[in-house]
C-alpha cells in the first residue's frame, strides 16, 4: 500500500512539473513580452519594467524563479489589471466556483446512485425506462446546451427561479442542475449495471436466506456493494464538472473562477491563462490522487499495485 | 432382454457426410454483423450516423444560399418556412444551411481526431506492447505522466497559444493527448496476445516482426479498437463545440455548432428561438448516435462483454 501511494505521489510531482514546464515554454514561445504594446514607453521604462518582473534574466534563470514561485504558489499578476495578481483572482473565485461545483458532484452522486439502484431494482419496468430515457439525454445534451433552456423556462417563461446571478441559495439550483446532468446519467448508468451484477451474488441469497427484510438487504448489502465502481468515475466526474463550470459561470454570470478563465481567454491574457491553467491542472491531479486512494481504501479486496490491472 | 441384437450394431461411418458443412460459416465480421442487426438501438445509431454524413455533403446544396452570404436588408432573424427551412440569423445567414455546413465541420474535427488518435496509439501501444520490459516499462511511464493531465485544459492552453483558430489548430490541440487512450488499450491487448500459441507459431515458421504486427497482432485488437474509435468520434465532437463555444474554435464567417450555440445565447432571451434550437438539436443527436453505434458496436464486437 504504501508503495502504492508513493508511486502515485511521484507519478503525480511527474505530472505537475510537466504541465508547468508546458505551460513556461508555452508561454515563451509566444512572440513579443508582455510590454509589447500599442502605448510607445521609453526604452528606460520598459527595462524597469522587464527588470522587476525578472524578464531581463536569462531563459534558464526565469525558468529557475518560475519553478520557485510556483512552488511557494505565486502565480504571477494580470497584463490587464496589473494591480491584481492571479492569486487574487483565485481567492475571489475559486470559493465560488468550489462550492457550485461541490453542489454539483454532490447532486451527481446522490441523484445517479439513487436512479441507478431504483432502475436496477425495478429492471425492465417503468423507473427502468425513465431513468435510460435521462440517460440517454445526459450524454447527448452538453451543459451548454441545456443551461440556455434551462434559463429559458424554468427562468423566463415559468418564473419558478432566478435566471443568472449568485449568493442566493435559489440562484444555485439551475447551474448545478445543468452541470450536474451529464454525470448524473453517466453514475446511473453504471450504478445501474454494477447493481444487477452484485444482487446475482451468493452473499445477497444468503443475506435473504437468513431473513433480512428486503430494504435492508438492498441498503445494507447491494447498494454498499454496488457503488464501488461509482468511486473510479469520481475523478473524471469533478474533472467534468470543472471545466463545464466555464461555461455555465459565464451562461449564468457567475462570478467564479471560470468567468476570469474565460474572460483571460477572451483578452489573451497569458498569465492569468497560465496561472489558472496550472491551479486547475494540480487541482485535478490531486483530485484524481485522492479518488485513487479512496479506492483502495473502501474496497479491501483490490490489491493496490502500480501496474494497470485490466 | 426386450432389446433386439441388431440394435447393437455399430451405424456405419458415412465419411462423406461427415465432411458436409450443415451450415455456411460465418467468419468473425459476418457474426458481428449478425449480432449488430439484432440490436435496435445500434441500428438506430447506423442510419442516423450514415443520414449525418449524407446531410452534411448534400445539406449545404439543398438552399440556394451559402453559409456566408447575409442579408442585412431583408432577411434577419426571419423564422422558419418554406423559403429558408430553419430560419435566418441576425446577419440575415441562412440557418438551415449553416447548420449542415456545422455538420461538416463536426464531422470532419470527429473522424480526423480519431484517425490520427489512431495512427499514432497503435504505433504507440503496439510497439510498446510488442517489445515488453524496458522499452515498454519507458514508453508507458511517458503515457502515464500525459495522461495525469487535464485533456481540455491542454486543449485550451495550445488553442490561446496558438493565437490562430482553425481546423488544424483544432485539430492538433486535441490529438496531442487524445492518442493515449487508443495506445493504452492496444498495449494492453497486444500484451496479453504475443503469449498465445499462434504467434509463437507465425514465429516459428519465420514470420517477421513486421508482418507479425500488422497480420497477426493488430488484426486481433481490431474489435476494441474500433469501439474505442467509436467513442472518440463524439469526444472530438463535443470538444470542438465546446472550444468553438468559448471563442477558441472554428470562427466566423466559418459556421460551427459551437459558434451557433454561443452566438444566439442571448437570443433565447428573446423570441427567435430556432438560431439555438437547430444547432443544439442536431449536436445533441449527433452525440447520442454516434454512442448507440458505439454501444452497440461493444456489445456486437466483444460478445463476453454483455450482459
Amino acid at each position: 500500500m504504501l508503495h502504492f501511494i508513493g508511486r502515485r505521489v511521484v507519478l503525480m510531482l511527474l505530472s505537475l512539473w510537466v504541465i508547468a514546464t508546458l505551460t513556461f515554454v508555452l508561454m515563451k514561445s509566444i512572440p513579443g513580452d508582455p510590454f509589447t504594446s500599442e502605448k510607445k514607453y521609453p526604452p528606460q521604462t520598459i527595462a524597469n519594467l522587464k527588470a522587476q518582473y525578472g524578464l531581463d534574466k536569462s531563459i534558464p534563470e526565469q525558468y529557475v524563479t518560475y519553478l520557485k514561485n510556483l512552488v511557494t504558489f505565486d502565480l504571477g499578476f494580470s497584463i490587464n489589471n496589473t494591480s491584481r495578481t492571479v492569486n487574487d483572482m483565485l481567492s475571489d473565485g475559486f470559493p465560488i466556483s468550489a462550492e457550485l461545483g461541490g453542489y454539483s458532484v454532490f447532486l451527481a452522486l446522490c441523484a445517479g446512485v439513487l436512479m441507478g439502484s431504483v432502475a436496477a431494482l425495478w429492471q425492465g419496468r417503468l423507473p427502468d425506462y425513465a431513468m435510460m430515457i435521462l440517460a440517454v439525454i445526459g450524454i447527448s445534451v452538453p451543459s451548454f446546451v441545456l443551461a440556455p433552456f434551462l434559463q429559458k423556462y424554468l427562468g423566463l417563461e415559468w418564473r419558478l427561479l432566478p435566471l443568472a446571478g449568485w449568493g442566493k441559495p435559489e440562484q444555485i439550483i439551475l447551474p448545478a442542475s445543468a452541470l450536474a446532468l451529464g454525470q448524473v446519467a453517466l453514475i446511473a448508468r453504471l450504478m445501474r449495471s454494477s447493481m444487477l451484477d452484485v444482487v446475482t451474488q451468493d452473499y445477497i441469497r444468503t443475506a435473504r436466506a437468513k431473513g433480512l427484510p428486503p430494504w435492508r438487504v438492498v441498503s445494507r448489502h447491494t447498494i454498499r456493494n454496488a457503488i464501488i465502481p461509482v468511486v473510479t468515475i469520481m475523478g473524471p466526474a469533478i474533472a467534468a464538472v470543472l471545466t463545464g463550470s466555464f461555461v455555465i459561470e459565464k451562461i449564468f454570470s457567475i462570478p467564479g473562477m471560470g468567468k476570469y478563465f474565460v474572460e483571460s481567454i477572451t483578452n489573451r491574457d497569458y498569465p492569468v491563462i497560465m496561472g489558472t491553467t496550472i491551479f486547475y491542472a494540480s487541482f485535478l491531479i490531486l483530485m484524481n490522487l485522492i479518488v485513487d486512494l479512496m479506492y483502495g481504501w473502501i474496497d479491501p479486496r483490490i490489491k493496490v499495485s502500480g501496474r494497470e490491472g485490466s | 432382454m426386450g432389446i433386439p441384437a441388431q440394435r447393437f450394431e455399430p451405424s456405419p461411418k458415412r465419411q462423406a457426410a461427415m465432411e458436409v458443412l450443415s451450415r455456411p460459416s460465418v467468419t468473425y465480421w459476418q457474426d458481428v454483423w449478425r449480432r449488430l442487426r439484432k440490436n435496435r438501438l445500434a441500428i438506430v445509431g447506423l442510419i442516423g450516423v450514415a443520414l449525418l454524413i449524407l446531410m452534411a455533403i448534400i445539406g449545404p446544396y439543398l438552399q440556394d444560399y451559402s453559409y456566408y452570404e447575409q442579408n442585412l436588408a431583408t432577411g434577419k432573424n426571419l423564422p422558419p418556412s418554406g423559403e429558408h427551412l430553419f430560419g435566418t440569423d441576425d446577419l440575415g445567414r441562412d440557418v438551415f444551411v449553416r447548420v449542415w455546413y456545422g455538420a461538416r465541420i463536426s464531422l470532419i474535427v470527429g473522424f480526423s481526431a480519431a484517425l490520427i488518435d489512431l495512427v499514432i496509439g497503435v504505433l504507440w501501444g503496439g510497439f510498446a506492447g510488442f517489445k515488453g520490459g524496458r522499452i515498454d516499462e519507458f514508453m508507458m511511464r511517458i503515457v502515464d505522466v500525459l495522461w495525469g493531465l487535464p485533456y481540455l485544459l491542454i486543449v485550451i492552453l495550445i488553442l490561446v497559444v496558438m493565437n490562430d483558430p482553425g481546423l488544424i489548430p483544432i485539430l492538433i490541440a486535441l490529438t496531442i493527448t487524445g492518442w493515449l487512450n487508443m495506445a493504452r488499450l492496444v498495449r494492453g491487448q497486444i500484451l496479453q496476445l504475443k503469449e498465445q500459441e499462434f504467434v509463437l507459431a507465425a514465429q516459428t515458421l519465420g514470420a517477421s516482426t513486421r508482418r507479425l504486427m500488422f497480420k497477426h497482432l493488430i488484426p486481433n485488437v481490431m474489435g476494441p479498437i474500433i469501439v474505442m474509435i467509436t467513442f472518440t468520434v463524439p469526444t472530438a465532437i463535443f470538444a470542438e463545440a465546446f472550444l468553438s463555444f468559448l471563442g477558441l474554435g472554428i470562427q466566423a464567417p466559418f459556421a460551427s455548432w459551437g459558434t451557433m450555440i454561443s452566438d444566439s445565447l442571448i437570443v433565447i432571451l428573446m423570441d427567435d428561438w430556432w438560431r439555438l434550437f437547430f444547432p443544439a438539436f442536431f449536436l445533441s443527436m449527433t452525440l447520442l448516435v454516434f454512442n448507440f453505434l458505439g454501444d452497440g458496436l461493444r456489445d456486437a464486437l466483444d460478445p463476453k462483454m454483455r450482459k
